[in-house]
């Protein structure tokens, strides 16, 4: 039984990134899923609330296995096509996301799904996946090279920190979440760039 | 880890989003995502590096009047605006998805941001602007000309080559530049071995879309670490690459370092040992080697010496190394070594 929040927005990232980048890849769709679910908690919903889960793998990416089983199962009924180079939606594809988008369940979804597929036009997909690495429930399945479970343990409450200090910074009054998206990311980026500076500090002299 | 707000603030301040919002309003978030849109589609056709005119792009906020209501020509698509564009150029962005271009044409972006969005670009700089106020946009690669510009690649090899030949040859990446002694890079700082590898590290970050995590300085076992490390996300595979220089470094009186064709065959040994290293501590990956070269020898480079003739600065230029054994014809997870020649600013 494929996750219906999963395949919903399997499809409209998909459409999204294909029409805006003109690339995904599978990667990208468990990204920006998980991007799209942390804006919904930046707006104070609860993380059940979002209809299915995500993992952070010992590479530092977040994972869901209900995205992966809807990827799986929207290519094998033809809604997407996946080669080498990426995923992409077909036209069939397309009129299943058209119809899925006028259930009211999906329309509240989109509200956070648009501005996370947008933030990869603001800034270069590849700044994304890392600056997301430095996300605080991600970031420990990095430095302990294991996978575990995302939005959930002691290190939550260091996620809602940074949240509530991006609230004061981009100010209540912004309604887009544009705003707190590309904010945020920037500053988990340079934290990404100042964590790779410091590595490099400490590197061995050996391999000179 | 605690929140820098102070570094969030900085975030906020060089962001160019908010910027266009907090001046025209939360209307003006659609014709940002038109624009960035437009950009991407935009840049894929036309290089901007070449571009010494200005360029400006604007959505009219709707309800606003049209800043420019004489002259223009209308394109149904991207491909059209880029074979239609002629020197200065401004470009709206109308609501039917279609173009207004004005080619030679030189428009006042302050003026047009009373009634529009308009980014601008002029000789390697790029501003938002909105009712009247300009943002910069923070460069994200040092030494490319636009962040919307930024090629994206899929395999490593491919973006390896693309560091070669648009970074390295001219040493056009801001960092790598401050690994020099001397403007005209004849010589190499002491230890540019951290410089090299951050420059390498940023680029491959930003344009490598592998869905891959790129980092520096990762210990392959105990006492190997290997320069950079890639992890392809979801897959079992990874790339170790790394790094060695040629040429000479030097500090204020004396050469500190000379590496010549033999360092890079031993580049190679210790790569391939990496690799064996690697298998045993990452024994289920499926791990694929890449050596780099950053070549900057000179011929009869001297500590006195501040400047170099084309034949002395370019004698390797050409110059392949001859690896023995050659590990990526002998072993197949090792890729071919790929040389970065370093052009020395010659005296004309």
């Amino acid at each position: 039984m494929v996750n219906p929040y999963a395949a919903f927005d399997t499809l409209y990232i998909a459409s999204e990134l294909t029409g805006k980048l003109h690339c995904a890849s599978v990667a990208d769709l468990h990204v920006f899923a998980y991007l799209a679910c942390l804006l919904s908690l930046y707006r104070g919903q609860p993380v059940a609330d979002w209809g299915y889960g995500f993992a952070g793998t010992r590479d530092g990416s977040p994972f869901s296995p209900e995205l992966e089983s809807a990827v799986r199962a929207l290519s094998a009924i033809g809604y997407l096509h996946l080669t080498d180079d990426g995923v992409d939606i077909t036209a069939t594809g397309r009129e299943e996301l058209l119809a899925l988008q006028q259930l009211s369940q999906n329309r509240d979804r989109v509200s956070y799904l648009e501005p996370a597929c947008s933030s990869g036009l603001a800034m270069p997909v590849g700044v994304i996946h890392h600056a997301l690495a430095q996300e605080p429930t991600l970031r420990p399945a990095t430095r302990l090279a294991a996978a575990r479970p995302l939005l959930d343990g002691p290190y939550l409450p260091r996620l809602y920190e940074q949240f509530a200090a991006l609230g004061r910074t981009v100010g209540v009054e912004h309604q887009d979440l544009l705003i707190p998206a590309t904010v945020w990311l920037g500053y988990l980026w340079r934290a990404s760039e100042m964590q790779d500076q410091i590595a490099a500090g400490s590197g061995d002299p050996s391999n000179q | 880890m605690t929140v820098d707000e102070q570094a969030m603030a900085a975030v906020f301040e060089d962001a160019f989003v908010p910027f266009v919002l907090q001046h025209h309003g939360a209307a003006a978030g659609s014709a940002v995502r038109s624009i960035l849109g437009f950009l991407k589609s935009f840049y894929q056709h036309f290089a901007p590096d070449g571009h010494n005119e200005s360029l400006m792009v604007f959505r009219v906020l709707e309800g606003r009047p049209a800043p420019i209501t004489s002259g223009g020509f209308e394109c149904t698509s991207v491909a059209e605006v880029v074979n239609k564009v002629v020197g200065p150029c401004a470009i709206q962005l109308l609501p039917s998805g279609a173009f207004m271009l004005w080619a030679n044409c030189i428009a006042d972006p302050i003026e047009l941001s009373l009634s529009a969005v308009v980014y601008s670009f002029h000789q390697g700089t790029e501003h938002f602007h909105a009712n009247k106020e300009s943002k910069v946009i923070v460069k994200l690669i040092p030494g490319r000309s636009s962040n919307f510009a930024l090629p994206t690649f899929s395999s490593l090899r491919d973006a390896l080559a693309a560091y070669r030949d648009n970074m390295v040859r001219t040493s056009s990446c801001e960092i790598l530049n401050t690994a020099w002694y001397e403007p005209t890079r004849l010589f190499f700082k002491a230890g540019p071995e951290e410089t090299i590898r951050r420059s390498l590290t940023r680029f491959l970050k930003i344009t490598f879309t592998g869905g891959a995590e790129v980092r520096p300085e990762q210990i392959v076992d105990e006492s190997h670490p290997v320069d950079i490390k890639v992890t392809w996300f979801m897959t079992n595979r990874l790339a170790l690459i790394e790094i060695k220089w040629l040429g000479k470094s030097r500090d204020v009186s004396k050469v500190k370092a000379i590496y010549s064709e033999s360092r890079a065959r031993a580049g190679a040994k210790q790569l391939a040992d990496y690799m064996d290293a690697n298998k045993i501590q990452a024994p289920v990956h499926e791990t694929r080697g890449y050596l780099v070269i950053v070549d900057a020898r000179r011929a009869k480079l001297t500590v006195g010496r501040t400047e170099i003739s084309r034949k002395d600065g370019l004698k390797y230029a050409t110059s392949e190394i001859a690896y023995k054994p050659k590990y990526h014809e002998a072993r197949n997870d090792f890729d071919p070594p790929i040389r970065m020649f370093v052009d020395p600013i010659c005296k004309p």
